[in-house]
């Protein structure tokens, strides 16, 4: 299966990203093979971890605009959920929601970079 | 947007620290702008502050490190860089209230909308943005609140546009002589005549949905619905002018360029309408002309005499010709005056035609610099035959309109006669009644002046123009000289009538009367019949070069 089809099958919206790409498909392969390597999700990561809930926001917030302009959606719902919450600066337990994140993570990287 | 705004590629700066994102948005906007990148408001701030290239739009991410967006927007209105659209970009809906009070113009979303969907956007904000500041900064004349050139253009083309079927005219209309009036009433009066004029013409083509525009100093451009005949609509303006605004002595012409095939470019119709308004001479009667092609070949030529012109009167390639007048009172006829008439042999093309050269030479404000030419060589010829003891007869000079403008005239020609020596007696200045159209009191007081000096006055081409009996009861003169035109119109009852009525009027204010354009026997019996007392014509003598007038006078090479 090409890396399209798996993210498909993982749960990504590839046509509407495709699309948002000027129907360029290799753009949006060349931005996809991005994500793995941006920072956000590093910093997002640390901010949690050292209760700094503005610089979670901005990761989130960075991650978000990402994510759902090329439409990875199972990544998406969990970053835009924490991004909700951290914008309200609510005080709680990050663990599961970064837990989910970090699980969606490691199978959209397997995808994209285990087929590299 | 217009076809030249659509040829320039644009340059538009993304403010967005996400790579991704960018990377979309070049892809989007890439084929139509060249795409610069920021990735903090600090780094846009340094682009916009110092890249070469204009920059068209801003597209701004709201969420950034450094300095985010909001930061920017108040930041960039200490730059004094303003005037450049921003569209931000936010998925926050909240956000857009705050934008728009701080400059944005327009928003896309995060996720990004469809690609067709942003270019539009984009397309459309420039689009505004680029009309908005053509029209606050460029559109309008700053005098006179018409078009300005570039603005009329535009309009031209959308006119066009929304009307393919409907046959239009496109207009140049000359304020004659503008520069001199500029120079004789001051620079506040004249922006006063100019300004009229100007919401005359806005009054004039609302009547026909067009526009006008201003396209020099002196010149209005109009485009409107074809109209059929601009007679009527002349008179009418000058009419209201005159009525209306107590504006005189300003003259007007039209050159009227009708659009067969509307894909011929609006400069090229404008130069075209320029064209035939530069043709119409300021002397004639015609105040408007419709473009024809061979107008197009004339008009090099003339470009190539204005030029020659300053060269051509150093170089002396302009002579002096004397066409005798004969008195015919009794049956012995003699010479009793001869007329100035001055020729143009151009080194390149020959002998030109007064026909040409005199009315464009007029329209350029060059006329007066020949006519001191002439009525110098003319006095200093008579100042040379009277030294050699010819019987010297007097000489007609000829004044043009702007001659009389100028209060100086009298000086001019009380300094000539001085250094000449010549009797002021000899001296008939020539003036059409065309000119008596100008500022009626000022006219009368200069040639009160030179006839105080002893000048002669002669009012020449009589009966050609639509003011003459007034004339003839408020200036002052001399010499009454017919229109040859009523001469050579002398068959038809009705002309002759008008010969005998201007015989009867002349004899009544007791001036000299003169015929010119006498090529017969008849014509010349008739006219003496009526009491016409001196003739100029083909029957007695052509104009004859300086040489031949002399021997005529009875010079040295005399013969008779």
């Amino acid at each position: 299966m090409t890396i399209i089809e798996n993210l498909k099958a993982w749960g990504a919206n590839t046509e509407m990203g495709i699309k948002r790409c000027a129907n360029s498909e290799a753009l949006y392969l060349r931005l996809v093979n991005m994500v793995p390597k941006n920072d956000g999700f590093e910093k997002l990561e640390a901010a949690i971890a050292g209760n700094n809930l503005e610089d979670a926001f901005q990761a989130a917030h960075g991650l978000k605009g990402i994510l759902s302009n090329l439409e990875l959606s199972p990544l998406l719902n969990p970053i835009y959920e924490i991004t909700e919450l951290l914008r309200n600066k609510t005080n709680m337990d990050y663990s599961d929601l970064m837990k989910k994140i970090k699980d969606e993570k490691v199978k959209f990287d397997k995808i994209v970079l285990g087929n590299n | 947007m217009s076809n030249i705004i659509n040829q320039i590629k644009r340059t538009i700066l993304v403010v967005e620290d996400e790579i991704i994102n960018q990377e979309i948005l070049k892809e989007i906007l890439g084929s139509q702008y060249d795409i610069i990148t920021a990735t903090n408001g600090l780094e846009a701030i340094h682009e916009l502050t110092t890249s070469i290239r204009p920059i068209s739009l801003i597209m701004l991410d709201l969420n950034m490190p450094t300095m985010d967006g909001i930061e920017f927007l108040n930041k960039i209105k200490e730059y004094n860089i303003k005037s450049i659209p921003i569209i931000v970009i936010t998925s926050e809906a909240d956000m857009e209230l705050s934008s728009l009070e701080l400059g944005a113009t327009d928003f896309i979303k995060k996720p990004y909308d469809m690609p067709e969907i942003i270019k539009a956007r984009v397309n459309k904000a420039i689009e505004l943005f680029e009309n908005k500041l053509i029209i606050s900064q460029a559109e309008r004349d700053e005098l006179t609140q018409v078009y300005n050139k570039n603005f009329f253009k535009e309009y031209v083309k959308k006119l066009d546009e929304y009307n393919p079927n409907i046959d239009m005219d496109l207009n140049v209309l000359d304020i004659e002589n503008f520069q001199i009036i500029n120079e004789i009433y001051g620079k506040e009066k004249s922006d006063e005549i100019i300004k009229y004029i100007a919401d005359e013409l806005k009054r004039y083509v609302k009547k026909f949905d067009g526009i006008v525009g201003r396209l020099e100093e002196d010149y209005f451009i109009m485009y409107h619905k074809h109209i059929e005949n601009y007679a009527n609509l002349i008179k009418e303006f000058y009419a209201l002018l005159e009525e209306k605004y107590g504006i005189t002595g300003v003259n007007f012409k039209l050159g009227i360029y009708e659009i067969k095939d509307k894909d011929i470019e609006t400069d090229i119709r404008i130069n075209r309408a320029k064209l035939v308004c530069d043709h119409i001479s300021n002397t004639s009667q015609t105040h408007y002309l419709v473009y024809n092609d061979s107008d197009q070949k004339d008009s090099l030529l003339h470009e190539q005499l204005v030029y020659d012109f300053p060269t051509s009167l150093k170089n002396r390639e302009f002579s002096i010709y004397y066409q005798p007048k004969y008195n015919v009172e009794k049956d012995k006829y003699y010479i009793s005056s001869s007329e100035a008439l001055v020729r143009w042999n151009h080194s390149k093309y020959g002998m030109i035609s007064p026909g040409i050269f005199i009315g464009l030479l007029e329209e350029r404000g060059l006329i007066r610099e020949l006519d001191k030419y002439v009525w110098e060589e003319a006095i200093k010829d008579l100042a040379t035959w009277k030294r050699e003891g010819i019987k010297i007869v007097p000489v007609s000079l000829n004044v043009s309109r702007i001659d009389l403008l100028d209060d100086s005239i009298v000086s001019i020609f009380a300094d000539l006669v001085k250094k000449y020596d010549v009797d002021s007696k000899y001296i008939y200045l020539e003036i059409t009644e065309s000119a008596c159209n100008n500022n009626m009191n000022q006219l009368i007081n200069t040639i009160e002046k030179l006839r105080a000096l002893g000048f002669k006055i002669e009012i020449d081409d009589f009966g050609a123009g639509y003011s003459s009996l007034n004339v003839l009861t408020t200036i002052p003169f001399d010499v009454l000289k017919l229109d040859m035109l009523f001469v050579r119109g002398m068959a038809n009852n009705k002309t002759l009538k008008m010969i005998e009525i201007v015989a009867e009027i002349a004899k009544y204010l007791d001036v000299v009367l003169v015929a010119e354009g006498v090529e017969t026997l008849d014509q010349l019996n008739q006219l003496r019949e009526y009491g016409y007392q001196v003739i100029q014509g083909y029957y007695f003598s052509k104009p004859l070069k300086k040489e031949e007038f002399y021997n005529l006078l009875g010079g040295k090479n005399d013969n008779n």
